[in-house]
């Protein structure tokens, strides 16, 4: 409102300035150049001057109701203008909502991208880590149940033997506990580690005795800990004089030690050393003894890539049978075909039945 | 940290000296009968002889004389012409269109009674070009053994028949240097032969093929790993290399200007003058030229002291891509330069992680923190040279850290401070960050 009561106000001004000026004239007191006309300088009645200034007054009243009116409607055209872009904002938010996964949507579509890659010759790195296995193990496991005839992917059991588990608390595995004797990489086998080595392996047998018996104690825990860390100090202060391939098996081993230590306290430990060692005469009992476990597939310890790469082939050959299993019941289950379940029983990738026990 | 007193820590001395001299003589002095063949058809010092047994480059002048059993090393566009017509031409990859790394040309001739052309190809690309001639015959012999036996047979059917050769070898991604060779270590050796021209009938210890240009069954690839190819691979048109090239663009001009320079000192001077002279030119084209050179003339002695002067970071690339490629030329190589490191007086220990370092990682290394811990630390290393090679590695594999200075000789601190940006970039048991996927990526 105040600019309105300002643009009335100066409107006053003005007509009173006009009706001062026109009665300034009628006195003749102005220069006859002052409207730059001079002489020439049309003459104007003082009659007519005064009902100029009243028309000029109340025109002015007139344009200011409309103007007020002018900007009401601006103000509420204003409103509109907003609810029209709130509308849109939420139309755009709901269309978003559609199109754009969720979470859970977009976890499964890595989860499937991570899949493809376990499934089809993934780097060497993520297979003797356990990553691919897992991935392969997990979507077996979704495909279990859902496929009711399944060929059989037969397992040699001498590579069960090297194939480390855990239960998922800790990275690391008691694989590098495994034999009775650590076989240490050449750098660390050398005279300079001698004292490092003879410590670690005095406490070794003993955390192992302790975890078999239920938990290990935590001193011996303390102490494993800090003869690994001091090797592990000496291999970088004595790096120099390491060629860089012998350093990278070092310290590689000296993680793996590391994470069995941590491994180690896993309050299931005396199990993971007894009974939950991963069993099976295929994939498929393989698959569920770990379920039925809870058991995950942790990393390789030195000298069991191969046995890793051999099972990797034989989970991954499954996988894919499986799925197109699945997905062969899937199609023949549709409304439209003739026999539901029937092409499946008839899919040629079924060759032999799973043994019965 | 004890840092190295100013040796040469790369020093050859028996090995690979190469003595440059201003007396410029054609005549041969090595003491087994050499023939001339032919003459050299470029302009003086494109080509540059090496007698049997000696050390010494000496640059040809135009029509001097070339002599069997030398070996012969070619500036770009380099040719030889022989005695009946064919001629010899020496190539390089000034436009860089080839897939191997063609860095030098070395060839060696040989007299025969049974074949028009006989001649071993040491490295790099040579074309051979028929005379008028038909039914030519050349033998194409090579410094190792492919499958049975260590040469080619070529008949060139037609006058003007042109065939190309390239040799390229490297040791590849993740073969660990050994001090002890086995049975079988080499670094992976590619023979390829493309029919440019005409036609030919190659035959090799169990084959025989007949071959045109393109279009047709032009190609033929042997490597050390798998062998030879069953049967020649047809071709719709000429390689890249092999098409008329544009050298018109401003860095191919500027390219064969460095080269044109670089052969008028040659000639003028000496070949050690000149590579002294563009080593130490402002232009990074005429170092890097320099250092190649070196590696191709077997100068290590000057490679060596090179790296040991330059802080520049594409010198030390130059030099080490010049190592890499010295080294994977053929079995044996990479040992020569492991005992001539030990006879400049490094440790066992010192000159086996150099060798490691000239060679690559496996792809299971370079996905193990590991790797990068080893080379982090070895930038604290007291040896110039191994923080060197760790800091090209790095700089390599983490391309993040480009901005990291390149600080060989600078001060503790310097060096700590460099170590520890570095660590900043790769914390110890992490890998380097990978770049993120951008929207097109996915």
């Amino acid at each position: 409102m105040r600019p309105i009561i300002f643009l009335a106000t100066l409107s006053w001004l003005v007509v009173l300035t006009a009706e001062a000026n026109a009665q300034y004239y009628r006195r003749g007191y102005r220069y006859p150049y002052y409207y730059g006309y001079g002489p020439y300088y049309p003459y104007i009645n003082p009659t007519a001057a005064n009902l100029y200034g009243t028309a000029r007054l109340v025109n002015a009243g007139g344009d200011l109701m409309i103007k007020t009116q002018q900007t009401y409607m601006m103000q509420e055209k204003v409103k509109q203008e907003k609810l029209v872009t709130r509308r849109k904002a939420i139309d755009e938010y709901l269309y978003e909502r559609e199109v754009l996964p969720t979470p859970e949507e977009e976890r499964e579509r890595k989860r499937q991208e991570q899949l493809m890659r376990s499934r089809n010759d993934p780097p060497l790195t993520e297979i003797w880590s356990g990553k691919a296995l897992n991935d392969l193990l997990l979507d077996l496991q979704r495909l279990e149940g859902r496929v009711a005839y399944a060929p059989s992917v037969v397992i040699d059991q001498e590579i069960l033997k090297h194939i480390n588990v855990n239960t998922g608390r800790m990275s690391g595995s008691i694989g590098v506990f495994d034999d009775e004797k650590l076989v240490w990489p050449l750098v660390l086998a050398t005279k300079t580690y001698e004292p490092e080595r003879k410590k670690i392996e005095s406490l070794v047998p003993m955390a192992v005795s302790q975890a078999k018996a239920g938990a290990v104690q935590a001193e011996t825990l303390i102490e494993l800990n800090d003869a690994i860390k001091k090797m592990t100090d000496k291999l970088r202060e004595n790096i120099a004089s390491t060629p860089s391939t012998d350093y990278i098996r070092a310290k590689r081993y000296l993680n793996q030690l590391k994470e069995g230590a941590d491994a180690l306290q896993d309050p299931n430990v005396s199990k993971l050393f007894n009974q939950w060692r991963p069993k099976g005469d295929t994939v498929a009992e393989l698959v569920r003894d770990m379920t039925n476990k809870g058991l995950r597939f942790a990393p390789a310890t030195t000298g069991d890539e191969p046995y890793y790469t051999a099972l990797h082939r034989a989970m991954a050959n499954y996988d894919i049978a499986l799925a197109q299993l699945a997905e062969g019941q899937y199609a023949s289950a549709k409304p439209d075909s003739k026999s539901p379940g029937h092409s499946f029983f008839q899919s040629p990738v079924l060759r032999e039945k799973t043994p019965e026990k | 940290m004890r840092h190295t007193p100013i040796l040469p820590t790369l020093t050859f001395l028996a090995l690979f000296i190469s003595v440059p001299s201003s007396a410029q003589t054609d005549k041969p002095i090595s003491t087994e009968k050499q023939y001339v063949v032919g003459f050299n058809l470029s302009p003086d010092g494109s080509l540059l002889r090496r007698e049997p047994g000696g050390k010494r480059w000496l640059p040809i002048a135009q029509k001097g004389a070339i002599y069997t059993g030398d070996l012969l090393l070619g500036l770009p566009s380099a040719v030889i012409q022989l005695k009946n017509g064919m001629r010899l031409e020496l190539d390089n990859d000034i436009e860089q269109t080839s897939p191997f790394p063609i860095v030098e040309t070395a060839v060696r001739l040989h007299d025969s009674d049974m074949f028009d052309l006989d001649f071993t190809m040491e490295r790099g690309r040579a074309i051979v070009v028929n005379g008028e001639k038909v039914k030519t015959k050349v033998r194409v012999r090579f410094p190792f053994r492919i499958d049975k036996d260590q040469h080619w047979e070529l008949t060139l059917l037609e006058p003007g028949t042109r065939v190309g050769f390239e040799i390229f070898g490297r040791w590849q991604k993740g073969d660990e240097f050994k001090v002890e060779p086995g049975a079988g270590y080499a670094p992976l050796i590619d023979v390829i032969m493309v029919v440019l021209k005409g036609r030919v009938q190659l035959s090799t210890d169990e084959h025989q093929f007949h071959m045109k240009a393109p279009p047709g069954p032009a190609f033929i690839e042997w490597d050390s790993r798998h062998g030879l190819d069953e049967l020649p691979r047809t071709m719709k048109q000429l390689p890249p290399w092999a098409q008329k090239t544009d050298l018109t663009s401003p860095e191919a001009k500027e390219k064969i200007q460095i080269l044109e320079k670089f052969r008028k000192l040659v000639v003028t001077k000496s070949p050690g003058v000149a590579l002294d002279t563009f080593i130490h030119s402002k232009n990074p084209r005429e170092r890097r030229l320099a250092i190649f050179a070196m590696a191709a003339m077997d100068d290590l002695d000057r490679l060596a002291d090179t790296l040991i002067e330059s802080e520049d970071f594409d010198t030390w690339d130059a030099a080490v891509l010049a190592l890499r490629h010295w080294i994977g030329r053929g079995p044996g190589q990479d040992q020569k330069l492991y005992h001539g490191l030990l006879e400049a007086g490094l440790p066992k220990v010192e000159a086996a992680i150099i060798m490691q370092l000239l060679h690559s990682f496996s792809d299971f290394d370079l996905n193990c923190p590991e790797c990068y811990d080893v080379l982090v630390e070895y930038l604290r290393h007291p040896r110039r040279a191994i923080r060197g090679l760790a800091y090209w590695h790095l700089r390599r594999l983490v391309p993040a850290g480009k901005n990291i200075p390149f600080k060989l000789d600078g001060t503790k601190e310097e060096i700590n401070r460099m170590y520890t940006a570095w660590r900043k970039l790769i914390p110890e048991g992490k890998l380097p960050q990978k770049k993120a996927k951008n929207d097109s990526e996915k």
